[in-house]
């Protein structure tokens, strides 16, 4: 156990002096059926990928702040994705929510969280901005109104 | 891969990967921490079973990502736990390897086969609840094919039995395939088949061995601007050798959205295991619907804390019922929500006095849920309005209101057969945004419940008020209050105070100090008993 532990932290101070080098690629499907790799969306420029699920209230605040941020920059090389999280049981429901509430952002299912969990993804909202190169430059576990703001900044830095 | 030889080696597999690529570029790593802590006094049933309540869990996930190469273990520090049993050590731990389309995964992995009627593996650790398996796992899929193998045991522990003084442990073996083609573009078809020998705890035996087999096939289509999905499972059930149970399940949607509007009904026919209502109190008998299985509950899941205290628990053994649910955006500021849900059991059952033993007596088609009392009928009606305030992104009001029916028909009650539970619930929440560093939030509940053995009714009231400032740190309250003369704790009400601070935006740190009035909990149909709690609370969030 202590063997564990050790590795563990390790790794955790390894991690405190070098943000992740790469993400892993993955491929989902949005509710329109179409397919989406994140190693595609990368070569056309940075992503911003927001996890959320219907359930979540911070994140249904949030979503209203992503569909600012992507009017704003779509146009500017940068792709913003979402990925809905519900479980088989409320995945029915997540495509007419959208519609509902007149969302125009790429929204794509994970209705098992494999790739929540594998990105590690442990609260929601759950965010994380990638740099051209695969790099993950931002991760947010929280939303707080306000944090439009910081991510908009965040957005634009990693455009310069 | 045999589990064993994973638990003995992988941490130096772990190692020996890490050492191997700490100075190449090739690797990255991902922590994602969770440390939660509390301290006081929690309450069984009457106001002098007070109980001392400590507990203190840390669980450590790690992500080592190398191209094509996926590695992922969590450390677990449990004890005592918030709920559940004790655990030191390493709980979870995965090798993945993924190339065009294919993944290999050995080691704990959860999955789902379409919706979830013959296998959903998932976990949610603040119920406890976690049915993920350990052994193998490959998936293929290109653009006209989705099929996946997956083998490996499910060492179950039933949440339920936690407050039963004996943690009850379900060991299965599960052997299981999935199969989607996708001929045109917008339809696929498929089938599954599970396979699974099960090891129970038995009231009668020590133990109950039993076989299972579920073949289940599904069809997706999509034309203009309508989805539809359908499956069918059958369950087989062999306890001791002989073909004890069969049983089946059915779930359907449709939806349909264009800009502005979405609507969906759902429907839903579960009959893994229709018994008699003495079988009925049975909860863990050996023919039910099983812990990897897991379908769409098929009505409103609340975000409310009123309205998620007396849930409608599905039976996923014996329900008929339906879901509409629709959403409406009057303009970019104003939308509506609406959901109606009705189920009830499939079936009446009289005992019949000559032999003793009950006959299933047929009210109504059994395809179709019924109001009628004699099969426990449930049924809910929720209507939302939210209006975001003009160029506000974050201010916003809601309104909202809920109204809930279930009658328990009960037979083995021959004095007072009908036990109804009706409540209705007025919802009110506003946000503001007042300046760049300042907000706050309202939220109040008025409920009104009649609840079986009461005769008369009673009132809930809850308020919380949370202030954000400079976003990072907030303070808030919650208050709940009650008139109802048989309240477990024989308590009126509750007051919690919380603050949260966020360090940068990887960690969260939350507090809360006060008497918690406690209830029923349930996230996607599963549920857990949370018993009232008066002390203080510690969360700590980080992910790197």
């Amino acid at each position: 156990m202590k063997k564990l532990y050790n590795l563990f932290f390790f790794l955790l101070l390894t991690n405190l002096f070098a943000q992740p080098k790469f993400i892993p690629d993955f491929k989902l499907e949005t509710i329109s059926g179409e397919k989406v790799s994140l190693y595609e969306l990368l070569s056309s420029g940075p992503v911003y990928i927001n996890f959320w699920a219907m359930w979540c209230v911070p994140c249904r605040a949030e979503l209203k702040a992503i569909q600012q941020i992507y009017d704003e920059f779509k146009y500017k090389g940068v792709n913003i994705i979402t990925i809905n999280i519900d479980s088989p049981r409320s995945t029915s429901k997540v495509k007419s929510f959208v519609a509902g509430q007149r969302y125009t952002f790429p929204v794509l299912l994970d209705p098992n969280q494999e790739i929540f969990k594998k990105l590690n993804g442990y609260n929601l909202p759950y965010s994380l901005l990638i740099d051209r190169n695969g790099k993950v430059v931002k991760v947010r576990n929280s939303y707080l109104p306000g944090d439009e703001k910081e991510i908009v900044k965040d957005i634009q830095s990693i455009l310069k | 891969m045999e589990a064993h030889l994973i638990k003995i080696n992988l941490p130096f597999l772990l190692l020996f990967i890490f050492a191997q690529s700490i100075y190449t570029q090739e690797i990255s790593t991902s922590v994602s921490n969770n440390l939660k802590a509390g301290s006081g006094f929690e309450f069984f049933g009457e106001r002098l079973a007070r109980m001392k309540k400590n507990y203190f869990e840390n669980f450590s996930d790690v992500r080592i990502f190398i191209p094509k190469l996926t590695v992922g273990f969590r450390l677990e520090y449990s004890n005592p736990p918030e709920y559940g049993y004790n655990f030191i050590g390493l709980r979870k731990r995965f090798i993945e390897f993924e190339t065009s389309g294919l993944s290999i995964r050995a080691g704990d992995f959860y999955t789902l086969f379409s919706k979830g009627l013959s296998i959903n593996l998932s976990e949610n650790r603040n119920l406890a609840f976690d049915n993920g398996m350990d052994g193998l796992k490959l998936s293929y899929e290109n653009d006209f094919l989705k099929a996946q193998l997956i083998g490996g045991d499910l060492n179950y522990f039933e949440p339920l039995s936690i407050y039963l003084g004996n943690p009850r442990f379900e060991k299965y073996k599960v052997r299981a395939a999935s199969l989607e083609i996708i001929p045109l573009r917008n339809i696929s078809i498929g089938g599954n088949f599970t396979w699974s020998e099960g090891l129970l705890p038995s009231v009668i035996s020590t133990m109950d061995t039993i076989e299972v087999h579920i073949p289940e096939l599904f069809l997706k289509t999509k034309l203009g601007n309508f989805d539809f999905f359908a499956s069918y499972a059958i369950k087989r059930t062999n306890l001791g050798g002989k073909d004890t149970s069969k049983g089946s399940g059915f779930y359907s949607s449709i939806s349909y959205s264009r800009e502005g509007f979405g609507i969906t009904f759902e429907y839903k026919d579960y009959r893994f295991d229709i018994v008699e209502p003495l079988r009925r109190s049975e909860t863990f008998r050996p023919t039910r619907a099983l812990p990897f299985q897991n379908p769409p509950i098929v009505h409103k899941e609340h975000i409310f804390t009123l309205t998620q205290g007396m849930p409608h628990i599905v039976d996923f053994n014996d329900e008929v019922g339906f879901q509409i649910d629709a959403f409406y955006s009057l303009s970019n500021s104003i939308t509506l929500n609406t959901n109606i849900a009705l189920s009830s059991r499939h079936y009446d059952y009289e005992l019949n006095q000559s032999t003793l033993q009950f006959e299933r007596k047929k009210v109504g088609s059994d395809l179709f849920p019924s109001l009628n009392k004699l099969r426990s009928p449930f049924w809910e009606i929720y209507l939302d309005i939210e209006y975001f305030l003009p160029d506000e992104i974050d201010s916003y009001i809601r309104l909202g209101f809920n109204r809930r029916s279930e009658t328990i028909y009960d037979r083995m009650n021959f004095h007072t057969p009908i036990q109804p539970i009706r409540s209705t619930t007025i919802l009110f929440e506003f946000q503001k945004v007042w300046s760049d560093y300042i907000s706050t939030k309202f939220i109040s509940e008025s409920q009104w419940i009649l609840e079986f053995p009461q005769t008369e009714r009673f009132f809930n009231q809850f308020f919380s008020i949370a202030f954000n400032f400079f976003s990072q740190y907030s303070l808030g309250l919650r208050y709940e209050l009650t008139t109802n003369k048989f309240e477990l704790e024989n308590r009126k009400n509750w007051l919690v105070i919380e603050g949260g601070y966020r360090l940068g935006t990887n960690h969260t740190l939350i507090i809360n100090y006060g008497k918690e009035r406690g209830g029923t909990v349930c996230s996607n149909g599963i549920c857990r008993q949370v018993l009232p709690f008066d002390g203080f609370r510690l969360t700590l969030t980080t992910n790197i």
